[in-house]
């Protein structure tokens, strides 16, 4: 149900799942920690008579959960803030959330706002990185910041007797930062490292490659919120500092805060700690949304990966806004077809046939035109017969849309999900930010479940007519070439362009 | 420290079923959700020699379906009620897990009990090969596809002498996954899966009476094991010491060169296993600790470093990773770290780095109770460890009573630069960084 399936989720579950040097129970090394291992064979044959366990339970159907909308109240500067009160712990997450990220940025300066994001914690107000990264660690607090295509965040995490020293931290962070050449320096070296790894990372290029080639080099969507080698060369410091003045302004902002306080007094110390933070005199600079990726046939890349043991299959075709009425119904499409384990894609290429370890699909949640996207990594040797599966998995659902049993589950998954996420501080935060980022009400969360709840199969079946044509997509695989080309041969498909691992065409 | 124990405390119940499965409730009503955590007190760690990876096969099996719940039926049931599963295994343990609407509960119960219950029997040739193959190639799929990840294969094997329960890896090794016999399996699973090796926390939306009733009416039908159920081995564990510095380079598909460092040191909950957690949090924590300042921030060698001490139930390793920029030489890294670990063995840490330490330590034990599933998971973890669900208090304690003192002189125990191993991971080929300087790198 979340829409928060940009950078600003991982950040908050990553950020929440650091628990680095903590001892106790749970830190026991893990070999394969969070990967079911539920490959399966035939069936064997079914019950027999007298059985000491008994049928198996039908479970009673849940109470609909209805996320709890937050609370909406004026912030520093013209702020907002969005609070939903959880006492259970002594713990408060708060997630400051702009809606500029790299759709906004210039478009030779790729990368531009995840760099900004990256120099927040860089030293602020009165200390230079280290007394800052001190100042932080001193009170047990954790401090993240992100920037996605639509978003920046910058995020805090802290026990609630620690507030109060916090907020002036993250305060400093956003309206004094220091962007000390020194830092940058070190930064940037960092994150062109970075870069560089990412080119190894299959499932990492297949993602920067489908949005290149997909939207096509001059949309603001194209490029990958992280930059390429080449934009991040461009990036200097003085764009950072610009960039970091027009965008963290108070009139532009939400602060999402869950967790462990009352509206008073949460109200009264961002006040306090963002007393400086002031609305400048230039405009707001406009929010970009923007439209959809130019028509086009259907086309097919591949990154060459010598002797890679698998071939990441990526495709894409175009999707509608989060805001547009229509998204959450698409994701009870998406969660059948391709969005969880049991779905149709997954039975099908993992289970029934063993091609891959998981496959998954989604319509990205974006401000602007948004893409459906299907992604495995394939046993390269089986990336013809899986491309096939695929189109007719998703053709199957075009033609007849969904069976009843298949909404039910649909709609408990969504149901199961919606727990899940409100479980959790940084859950709700992730939810919330993203919401706010996207320029969706505070209620979104629920107003989605209940569209989810109302959708009949006519319903359901009439977007799936619309949104799962998959007959013109851009399809991108990353792997052996000669594998690859013969893949796409084998399947009919056209020949190939081939990329780079920032989707750059390269020589034949 | 400022965290209150109070804060800490799970309420919880504990009961045991006459066949011996131990039952821990933990009542939490705020959303309609309950999360349930079965965990078997088995690991790698069990394994005969020859006979390597069962633990983890045994995880894999468990999904394969069985006579009531035929294959994909457990998935199909569980997504189609809106609820989710999974499991690992560790060197230690095997645990099996459920998340969901709390009207799932017994669906949960009936499900894994169904698998205790059936499995060993119903294991027959032609699961056992359709698993192996499937568990290989998600085996080295993972391996060959994931960068450094040839070090956790190779890291017990150099750590542990051979009669050493961690000295292989968990996943085993194919040889002997490739001999095992349908009887070995059988017996594996008849020596470990059984209720009185293993504990059932039930966590959220439920009352802790009817959550007992429902445990009791699903797994308590399963008998108890036969009396003359093998005993585990008794015999004293090799020593966990390395007599030299043992050296070892890895060539893998990656950008950047990786050295990793690693020392024996004491079991979890040993005395010195907390100070050792405090003092990978002064090595690497933020940027003010010692390996990151020097490394990363001031001589620019590192891209990044990571100490952690990685606790289980028989001897632990306190393991230094320390990502290289290109075209840096690992001696030199080493050489700066070498310094950098001297001066932890020499003097105490500063009064400051110890109470920064001990604040992070409290924000991430009150920061992982956040979700059910995770506080069912803590639950296990404390009983599987310490027979006591409620020992997290006891556990904080370890750190609010460490000293400045106490973490030096657990260093000196633990950082002997003279026994240890230092692994590299080089790109395959002779790319990045150059090797003693005899091959031409980035420049």
């Amino acid at each position: 149900m979340s829409r928060a399936n940009n950078a600003i989720f991982p950040l908050l579950v990553a950020a929440a799942l650091g628990v680095g040097a903590c001892g106790g129970a749970g830190k026991t090394t893990v070999a394969v920690p969070g990967t079911a291992s539920k490959t399966a064979p035939p069936a064997p044959p079914s019950t027999s008579a007298a059985d000491s366990l008994g049928p198996r339970p039908e479970p009673k159907p849940p109470v609909p959960f209805v996320p709890p909308a937050p609370q909406v109240l004026e912030g520093p500067g013209n702020s907002k803030v969005w609070l939903l009160e959880r006492h259970a712990l002594p713990l408060v997450t708060i997630a400051l959330v702009v809606p500029y990220g790299s759709a906004a940025e210039p478009a030779d300066k790729g990368g531009l706002a995840f760099a900004s994001a990256d120099m927040l914690d860089e030293g602020a107000g009165d200390r230079d990185a280290l007394a800052f990264s001190k100042a932080i660690n001193d009170l047990g607090a954790k401090l993240s910041s992100a920037a996605d295509r639509d978003s920046s965040i910058v995020s805090l995490e802290v026990l609630v007797s620690k507030l109060d020293q916090a907020l002036p931290l993250l305060a400093d962070a956003v309206v004094r930062p220091r962007h000390a050449n020194k830092d940058w320096t070190r930064v940037r070296t960092l994150w062109q490292n970075a870069l560089k790894n990412r080119a190894h990372e299959p499932n990492e290029v297949a993602r920067v490659v489908t949005s290149a080639v997909y939207y096509g080099a001059q949309h603001p969507y194209a490029h990958p919120p992280d930059g390429t080698l080449t934009s991040a060369k461009k990036v200097q410091l003085g764009d950072i500092s610009k960039w970091h003045k027009t965008i963290w302004r108070p009139d532009a902002a939400t602060f999402v805060v869950v967790g462990d306080v009352k509206p008073d007094a949460i109200g009264a110390s961002l006040k306090k700690a963002f007393a400086a933070w002031k609305v400048p005199a230039a405009a707001q600079p406009p929010v970009v949304t923007p439209g959809p990726a130019s028509e086009s046939n259907l086309r097919t890349f591949v990154v060459d990966r010598a002797d890679a043991p698998q071939v990441v299959m990526s495709f894409a075709r175009s999707g509608p806004p989060a805001s547009d009425a229509v998204f959450p119904r698409l994701n009870m499409l998406n969660l059948a077809l391709g969005g969880s384990f049991t779905s149709r894609l997954n039975q099908n290429l993992r289970e029934d046939h063993g091609w891959t370890y998981g496959v998954r699909s989604r319509f990205n949640s974006q401000r602007g035109a948004g893409m459906f996207v299907v992604r495995a990594a394939l046993r390269a040797d089986a990336t013809a017969p899986a491309l096939r599966e695929t189109k007719k998995e998703i053709d199957k659902m075009r033609a007849e849309g969904l069976a009843a049993p298949e909404i039910d589950k649909v709609r408990a998954l969504l149901n199961g999900e919606a727990l899940e996420t409100y479980g959790t501080l940084h859950g709700v935060a992730g939810s919330l930010a993203s919401n706010a980022a996207l320029g969706l009400p505070p209620d979104q969360d629920a107003k989605d479940l209940a569209s989810q709840r109302s959708a009949t199969p006519k319903d359901l079946a009439t977007l799936a007519s619309s949104y799962l044509d998959v007959s013109s997509v851009t399809l991108v695989l990353v792997g052996p070439k000669e594998t690859a080309i013969k893949a796409l041969a084998d399947s009919g498909l056209p020949k190939p362009e081939l990329v780079d691992a920032e989707g750059r065409s390269v020589a034949h | 420290m400022t965290t209150s124990a109070a804060a800490l405390e799970l309420p919880f119940e504990q009961s045991k079923l006459p066949n011996g499965l131990t039952v821990i409730v933990h009542e939490d009503h705020l959303l309609p959700q309950v999360a349930t955590n079965l965990i078997y007190r088995v690991g790698s760690k069990d394994e005969q020699a020859g006979r390597t990876g069962f633990a983890h096969l045994f995880e894999h099996l468990m999904f394969m379906g069985t006579r009531r719940a035929p294959t994909k039926a457990f998935d199909q049931w569980m997504e189609s009620a809106g609820g989710s599963n999974n499991a690992w295994t560790s060197s230690d343990f095997t645990d099996y897990h459920e998340a969901g609407p709390s009207t799932l509960l017994p669906l949960f119960l009936w499900l894994e009990a169904d698998r205790l219950e059936t499995l060993g029997r119903e294991i027959d040739r032609p699961k056992l090969d359709l698993q192996r193959d499937v568990f290989f190639y998600k085996g080295r799929a993972t391996t060959e596809n994931r960068p450094y990840g040839k070090v956790e294969l190779r890291l017990p094997e150099l750590m542990y002498a051979d009669a050493h329960p961690y000295h292989h890896p968990v996943i085993g090794s194919h040889a002997d996954l490739e001999a095992a016999s349908v009887k070995d399996v059988r017996s594996f699973f008849e020596q470990h899966y059984v209720p009185g090796n293993a504990a059932l926390v039930i966590a959220g939306d439920v009352r802790a009476g009817e959550a007992k009733e429902l445990a009791q009416r699903y797994f308590g039908f399963i008998p108890s094991p036969p009396p003359e159920r093998a005993p585990k081995s008794t015999s004293p564990l090799p020593a966990t010491k390395l007599d030299k510095v043992v050296r070892e380079t890895i060539e893998d598909q990656v950008e950047m060169t990786k050295v990793i460092m690693t020392f024996h040191s004491p079991a979890h909950f040993e005395p010195g296993d907390a100070e050792l957690d405090i003092l990978a949090a002064v090595l690497s924590s933020g940027k003010t600790s010692r390996l990151y300042k020097s490394l990363v921030y001031e001589k620019a060698l590192a891209q990044s470093v990571e100490a952690a001490q990685e606790s289980s139930i028989l001897s632990s390793i306190f393991n230094i990773e320390i990502m290289l920029r290109p075209g840096v030489s690992p001696e030199a890294v080493e050489k700066v770290t070498d310094a950098l670990l001297t001066d932890v063995i020499t003097k105490p840490p500063s009064d400051e780095e110890l109470a920064r330490a001990k604040n992070q330590i409290a924000f991430d034990f009150v920061d992982r109770l956040q979700s059910i599933a995770a506080r069912a998971r803590l639950l296990n973890m404390y009983w599987a460890e310490k027979g006591d669900p409620g020992y997290v208090v006891k556990d904080m304690a370890r750190y609010d009573q460490a000293t400045a003192q106490g973490v030096l002189a657990q260093a000196q125990k633990t950082i002997t630069l003279n026994s240890r191993v230092i692994l590299r991971v080089v790109a395959a080929g002779g790319r990045g960084a150059p090797a003693e300087g005899k091959r031409g790198g980035a420049r």
